[in-house]
């Protein structure tokens, strides 16, 4: 479905995404991992059309979409969520969920609204200015936005940063309710445990190059994965 | 040949009127962030205490220190008082903009009421002195200007780069949350910069009242100037400043002998618009475009 | 939510019956002039609070519209004869075109860099018309303007606007005309995304909502208004001079925009009606006017941002609360 080949992308004297390619197939959840620094958030950021990559592509069901803007890809079905809170702070929940169903017209967007409200368990904050919500159900209305635009392909970014084990666990079942409608996922996490629970196929990046892909109970067995993260000193 | 000289002489002085005023927005815009639409009413001030003070029998190189000061301090109330108030996250960020428009209003009508909308004449002794040089005539009040532009130059180019509060300033103007990390006291430095960019304006409008009349409305085109030079040499670049001020002289001296005297004030616009479209960053500039 | 819309409602049917009796109760020429006016300031204002409340751009060459609304007029009466509703469309079609040129480039810019353009572009728009020779008026402006002639739909035969009253009707037409443009905008999708955007525009586009679309929407459709109140107050004046053109009218149509409320459907009429209303009521001299003028905006900047309307907002929600 997504296809990246040779990705790079150049901050003045720093390259923050050094040829990166790598595929994601229609239905797959896939995870971008890595240490700080090392990329994850650039590479979403240049799929997204949120900034024009240096050099490289990036191909949607074969069409290259490299440097479109980000309505325009939501139109197309990508859709992401952002790092850091991102909402509609002074609106309420209903009208976070609304402006996400933009793109839908007349009935149907009434109906959407009212099934994501209930899937996402979110009904009962209505009315309620977003910026009045804890943080568990802030992220989880981020989510649920992000869904209203009826996406393709969801691009998350550290959607589980900041939650506690009971939160993280009801993110995985929001997760696996995405997955059963279709929708292919690409999450940028830290988590690993998290990680190694939702995703199919991870792919590493360290200091903007990818340094493995594959299943998640073998890459993250790799030395030079585990090296990133601890460092090359054994541990007795 | 001799209008050629002429002009690009003129040129020059103009650039570093223009300079002056210039340098105050873009260090008030650089660290405080905020674009001050009044600057050219205080460059109208520091007129009017020169007018005043001179028609008093104040003698003429006092008053180029002193107004300046004058309205500096002006300027740190205005800082303090309003500015600083209006700064909150609360508020939309659009608010000392509008403020400072504001601002404008209230100084501009201020010196209606006060002065009057007559223009006044300053009279400088200097004014009618003149090198002649057979092909090139300059006066004494453009040497003042000259010889003080290098010196303000000179000192706030080592204020900046050697003193510690210029170097805080630099800091809170590349990043201000590390800055009040670092415990950089950024209060003290908003109403230092203040003080300083309005400082500059005041001089500004000094040295040139010798050279022309004084009215309420002269800090118009002086301010629609600095901020067509601070936008194409870059918000918050001093060099870019110094630079773009002088070429701006000279390009409006040698176009308008060349190519057309009435669109004198225009090249400025020109120019922004220009460098807008193609480059927002401005030639040394560092915000950049979004998206 | 229900109430709220009841209180909207009849606020709006109020101010109908409002503006199209007064002339029953007022006949001094000199109060329709300020009422004319004030029509003509709100339509401006409704134009530019599109701009700078819902979008958050703010614009500091409204009036540019309004002049290039005014001049098209001007040029077309004075010069090629023309003085009916072609005259108000070419008008609308001149500033839209110049609102295109002028907009698609800059409401990609970020920040402040929006608002220095849109100065430059009426500083150069100045210096055209006062170049422009005969062909412009130069500084003197451009007399002799014909008045506006409308066809009768009922009996078929053209009749042309003399009086003042019939004037105001006519700007009163236009500011409903505005509202409406106004009202449906803010109530539909678009209006929803420019508040989405406002709020986000991040997250706005990552839903599918194009900010520069919209912006730009929101643009052109302050700037046609603007260029017809042009058009309207050339054809009720029958004299247009430079001065429409001044950097000043945008100081005080931003300034009518935040006293009476940005981003509020009401606050540019009540803040057009108290920014034109009352500097001529009090009759001040020019300088004492200003003053008064600049030390309101300052207050309502520093202290009630909201606006007036704002204000009366936050009072009825507190009032409904406790």
């Amino acid at each position: 479905m997504l296809a990246i080949e040779a990705l790079t992308k150049r901050f003045g004297g720093v390259v923050a995404v050094d040829s990166v390619s790598f595929g994601v197939n229609a239905g797959e959840v896939v995870g971008l991992i890595g240490p700080n620094g090392a990329g994850k958030t650039t590479v979403l950021n240049l799929v997204t059309g949120f900034s024009r990559p240096s050099a490289g592509k990036v191909l949607f069901n074969g069409k290259e979409v490299t440097g479109t803007p980000p309505y325009a890809l939501a139109k197309l079905g990508i859709v992401r969520t952002f790092q850091t809170t991102s909402l509609f702070s002074r609106m309420t929940v209903l009208e976070n969920v609304r402006i996400g169903t933009h793109l839908r017209a007349g009935r149907r967007q009434c109906q959407a609204i009212g099934a994501i409200l209930e899937e996402m368990s979110l009904a009962k904050f209505r009315d309620f200015a977003a910026n009045s919500l804890p943080y568990g159900v802030q992220r989880r209305l981020e989510i649920a936005v992000a869904l209203a635009a009826d996406p393709k392909l969801l691009l998350l970014d550290e959607p589980a940063a900041g939650m506690n084990p009971e939160e993280t666990h009801r993110l995985i079942e929001e997760l696996k309710l995405i997955i059963k409608k279709n929708i292919t996922i690409i999450l940028v996490e830290h988590n690993m445990r998290f990680v190694a629970q939702v995703c199919q196929r991870i792919v590493v990046l360290h200091r903007g190059r990818k340094i493995a892909e594959g299943v998640p109970g073998e890459v993250l067995e790799l030395p030079q994965v585990i090296e990133i993260y601890l460092g090359k000193r054994r541990y007795a | 040949m001799q209008l050629l000289l002429q002009s690009i002489v003129n040129g020059f002085v103009d650039g570093f009127g223009y300079v002056l005023m210039a340098v105050g927005l873009t260090l008030v815009f650089g660290i405080g962030r905020v674009i001050n639409f009044a600057h050219g009413e205080l460059y109208t001030l520091g007129a009017f205490l020169a007018v005043l003070f001179i028609g008093h029998q104040f003698p003429y190189f006092s008053t180029v220190f002193i107004a300046p000061i004058l309205v500096g301090l002006l300027g740190i109330v205005i800082e303090r008082f309003i500015i600083r108030r209006v700064k909150k996250p609360g508020l939309s960020i659009w608010a000392p903009f509008l403020a400072t428009l504001a601002l404008l209003v209230i100084l501009q009508s201020l010196y209606l009421i006060i002065f009057g909308p007559d223009p006044q004449i300053v009279e400088n002794p200097y004014a009618y002195d003149s090198i002649n040089m057979g092909f090139l005539t300059i006066t004494g009040q453009d040497l003042i200007v000259s010889i003080l532009f290098f010196v303000v130059v000179f000192c706030l180019t080592w204020f900046i780069r050697k003193t510690r509060y210029g170097m805080a300033m630099r800091a809170v103007s590349q990043d201000r949350d590390t800055s009040l990390l670092m415990g950089i006291d950024i209060d003290t430095i908003y109403t230092l910069t203040w003080f300083l960019g309005v400082f500059l304006a005041a001089l500004a409008g000094v040295l040139v009242t010798p050279k022309s009349t004084v009215d309420p409305y002269i800090g118009r085109m002086p301010l629609l100037k600095g901020l067509s030079i601070v936008i194409v040499g870059g918000l918050g670049s001093v060099e870019g400043a110094v630079v773009t001020g002088i070429c701006l002289g000279l390009i409006e001296s040698l176009a308008s002998i060349y190519i057309s005297p009435s669109f004198k004030d225009g090249w400025g616009y020109l120019l922004v618009i220009l460098v807008l479209l193609f480059r927002p960053r401005g030639l040394l500039g560092r915000t950049v475009r979004r998206g | 939510m229900g109430q709220r819309k009841r209180v909207d409602i009849a606020i709006l049917c109020c101010l109908t019956l409002i503006t199209f009796a007064i002339p029953w109760a007022v006949k001094s020429s000199f109060y329709i002039h300020i009422l004319i006016m004030s029509a003509i300031n709100a339509v401006l204002a409704i134009g530019l609070n599109l701009c700078m409340g819902f979008i958050g751009e703010k614009s500091l060459g409204h009036a540019a519209f309004y002049g290039i609304g005014a001049y098209t007029t001007a040029v077309l009466s004075v010069h090629f004869g023309l003085s009916g509703p072609l005259n108000l469309l070419a008008a609308l079609f001149v500033t839209l075109v110049c609102a295109l040129i002028i907009g698609i480039p800059s409401l990609r810019l970020r920040g402040p860099y929006f608002a220095i353009v849109t100065l430059g572009f009426v500083l150069i728009l100045q210096l055209l018309v006062l170049n422009g020779g005969a062909f412009t008026g130069g500084p003197m402006g451009l007399p002799g303007i014909k008045r506006l002639t409308l066809p009768n739909i009922l009996t078929g035969r053209p009749f042309t606007l003399s009086t003042d009253i019939q004037y105001y009707y006519a700007a009163v037409v236009c500011f409903w005309l505005a509202m409406i443009v106004s009202i449906v905008s803010i109530n539909s999708r678009v209006g929803r995304a420019w508040l989405a955007i406002r709020e986000n525009l991040d997250l706005a586009e990552s839903v599918g909502i194009s900010a520069f679309r919209y912006k730009l929407a929101a643009f052109l459709m302050g700037a046609g208004l603007a260029g017809l109140a042009g058009a309207l107050y050339t054809h009720y004046t029958a004299f247009v001079s430079p001065r429409i053109v001044d950097t000043w009218i945008n100081v005080l149509l931003a300034a009518m925009v935040i006293v009476g409320g940005e981003g509020t459907l009401l606050g540019p009429v009540v803040g057009a009606v108290v920014l034109t209303a009352l500097p001529e009521a009090l009759r001040f001299a020019e300088g004492y006017r200003m003053l008064l003028f600049g030390v309101i905006l300052l207050i309502v900047i520093m202290f009630a941002p909201q606006g007036i309307v704002g204000l009366a907002a936050d009072f009825a929600k507190r009032r409904r609360r406790g």
